[in-house]
């Protein structure tokens, strides 16, 4: 029969120190996508605004009743016309995908993989030393 | 206008005193009860309905 | 000094107080929730329009009708105050664990942050419609979080009702805002025929639209917290989870139906209060001051269920040892959890105060998507384990494992739907995960009593 694990105490400054671990890793995934989509958002913005010029609701395709609600919502057809032409783009990079199926897969993996490791260590010090 | 700069004050000061009345009522609990006493809470409380019917049916 | 301390006289364990019942557990689950109705449910529209919208509420009703029954059996079973993270420590293990515990804490701090941010935005609309302009929204935003803090310092009791009453208000009026656009009669008021156009982005715009779809339910879940403060937990979890999933699909079908009959989706797409345009649309200043009112309800209900949430959970975690064991603590007289309710407060606030509202909603989702994946195997091994009738489980969910393989799939088709406008988002917080578990196996693991996790009165699981 093996011993029970006992663990250590842990003191305060370190306990401290994890928690402010945890924050600036949070902060970090909060601001990286930033990094990389601030830019390609400020040209395509900038794109569509100097396209919706000299337009009218029959080129953007509006009929009478959704013109008269974009009246009362308070836009004219130039105003209307970012909001319009602004579409997504769901063109799928393949290599993107592929990693990013990766992480998540290998991600959950690694989780059950190691769960089910430190689990059967419980369930044996649970069972088996009373 | 100034009622908009009242309102403004008046939250802030009211966040304040909040915020300032929790900080100190957990410090005044830290310093009359025991830290082991706080942490004594375990999981499932033990006069728990569903937990006695977890025991009686655990022994069959 | 220390002699004086009052300790644990009669040696009874502190515990929190057993008060709630099932409305207030509906209270918690749809208050989080119907904010999702008032603003955000709408980005569907964006990335698929209208009728994709549509879709994605009701594919989207369905993962959570699958979240919903599989979390009403393991709970009414698992009852205990960390939720879904204290079924994975029973079911899965201690890494899962403490990775769905962070789920739960993130998604419910972020959601509180966006939630008060709506409440300072709608303070600012206010003014201006009554003439003030450029209204500092921040005290507002820190008002919010602090008095509901102090609220759910003070106790659950008066948290949840609080919860109740604001919950079914702003529930009231989204049915008074349907029967004023006289829903039967088509042409008049709604204009359904002239504004719905064919899907402009074709079935893909569909798929991504699932993404948002989240919006229309996200926090349902979010009940089985209160597992330790609600009287026969066995009985009224299932019984308040699955009534606020029916009061969810509701709100969220007549939201649909009356915003897409009066906005052209382009705008509906991005607006920000949808709803609060859509009587202003309708030109009664009742109706808008109604709704004005009751989107700010809604925000300060969900916020409020955020903390109670956010707070259990990251309480649970410190008393296991997961996080710091300072967090543990219980209030001698309020008996909440009332150290992990003041450290999440400065969070909250600093969330809302970075100003990158779709970055923490984003996160918000895909934290709660991630709890969802979990479900689905959590269930599998959980029947598998404790086979039925080996213990008293207070719900047994029918058709297993459909649900549970519905819900990874439809888990499966929401992460394609996030890698579509926001992959670099859905990459940075899977490394946020992956740094953390790594950080708890080599670091954090080492202070957690192994045994003592385990504190359910089943017998030995099969197969370990």
């Amino acid at each position: 029969m093996k011993k029970n694990y006992i663990p250590p105490k842990q003191g305060m400054f370190g306990q401290i120190f994890d928690t402010i671990l945890v924050l600036i890793l949070v902060y970090a995934s909060l601001m990286v996508p930033l990094l990389f989509k601030a830019e390609a958002k400020a040209d395509a913005t900038a794109a569509i605004v100097a396209a919706a010029v000299n337009v009218s609701w029959e080129s953007l395709g509006q009929n009478a009743i959704q013109q008269e609600q974009w009246i009362k919502l308070g836009y004219d057809p130039e105003k209307a016309a970012v909001l319009i032409n602004s579409r997504f783009d769901y063109s799928i990079d393949p290599m993107m995908l592929i990693i990013t199926i990766l992480v998540v897969a290998g991600y959950f993996i690694f989780m059950l993989k190691v769960s089910d490791k430190e689990y059967r260590e419980v369930i044996r010090e649970k069972f088996d030393n009373k | 206008m100034k009622f908009w700069d009242i309102l403004v004050y008046t939250a802030w000061s009211i966040s304040a005193v909040m915020l300032v009345w929790m900080v100190v009522d957990a410090f005044m609990i830290s310093s009359q009860y025991d830290e082991e006493y706080l942490m004594s809470s375990r999981e499932g409380g033990e006069d728990d309905v569903v937990h006695g019917i977890h025991l009686e049916e655990g022994k069959e | 000094m220390a002699s004086e301390k009052i300790t644990s006289s009669s040696s009874k364990p502190i515990a929190m107080l057993k008060v709630l019942n099932p409305f207030h557990i509906w209270a918690l689950g749809v208050g989080i929730v119907l904010v999702g109705e008032f603003m955000g449910w709408n980005f569907t529209v964006g990335k698929g329009g209208a009728y994709a919208s549509l879709i994605a509420c009701w594919v989207i009703g369905l993962l959570y009708t699958c979240v919903a029954m599989i979390d009403s059996e393991v709970t009414s079973t698992v009852a205990a105050a960390g939720g879904q993270y204290t079924q994975a420590k029973h079911i899965i293990g201690p890494l899962m664990a403490f990775n769905v515990g962070l789920y739960l804490v993130m998604a419910y701090t972020m959601l509180c942050a966006a939630d008060a941010l709506v409440v300072g935005d709608l303070m600012k609309s206010g003014a201006e419609v009554m003439g003030y302009t450029n209204l500092d929204t921040k005290p507002f935003v820190v008002l919010t979080v602090a008095f509901l803090a102090w609220l759910n310092y003070r106790g659950v009791f008066a948290t949840l009702t609080l919860n109740l009453v604001i919950t079914f208000l702003a529930f009231a009026s989204l049915i008074v805002l349907f029967l004023s656009v006289d829903p039967l009669s088509q042409g008049v008021v709604l204009q359904h025929q002239a504004l719905l156009t064919d899907l402009p982005y074709g079935w893909i715009g569909v798929v991504a639209s699932l993404q948002f779809g989240m919006w229309y339910y996200l926090g349902i879940e979010g009940t089985c917290q209160a597992a330790e403060e609600v009287r026969s937990a066995g009985r009224s979890i299932p019984l308040g989870t699955m009534g606020g999933m029916m009061t969810l699909l509701v709100a969220a079908t007549i939201t649909w139906f009356v915003a897409t009959g009066l906005m052209p989706w382009q705008y509906l797409g991005q607006a920000v209060t949808p709803m609060y345009d859509a009587a202003t649309l309708l030109g009664s200043s009742q109706l808008q001051l109604m709704l004005f009112v009751a989107t700010a309800f809604a925000a300060i209900a969900s916020a409020n269920g955020c903390i109670n949430d956010a707070s259990r959970a990251w309480f649970s975690l410190g008393r296991d040892r997961y996080m710091p064991v300072f967090f543990g603590a219980i209030h001698p007289k309020y008996r909440t959890p009332y150290r992990s309710v003041l450290f999440l407060v400065p969070i909250a606030i600093s969330f809302a105060f970075t100003g990158l509202l779709d970055q923490v909603i984003t996160f918000s989702i895909l934290s709660g998507l991630l709890g969802y994946t979990f479900m689905t195997f959590n269930m599998i091994k959980f029947r598998k384990m404790w086979p039925l009738g080996t213990i008293h489980r207070g719900y047994i969910h029918p058709f297993h494992p459909i649900p549970a393989i519905t819900l990874l799939t439809l888990c499966c088709a929401t992460y394609f739907a996030t890698f579509l406008g926001y992959g670099a988002s859905l990459l940075s917080i899977m490394a946020f995960y992956i740094l953390a578990s790594i950080w708890f196996v080599l670091r954090r693991y080492k202070y957690v009593k192994r045994a003592d996790q385990f504190t359910m009165p089943w017998p030995r699981p099969k197969g370990y």
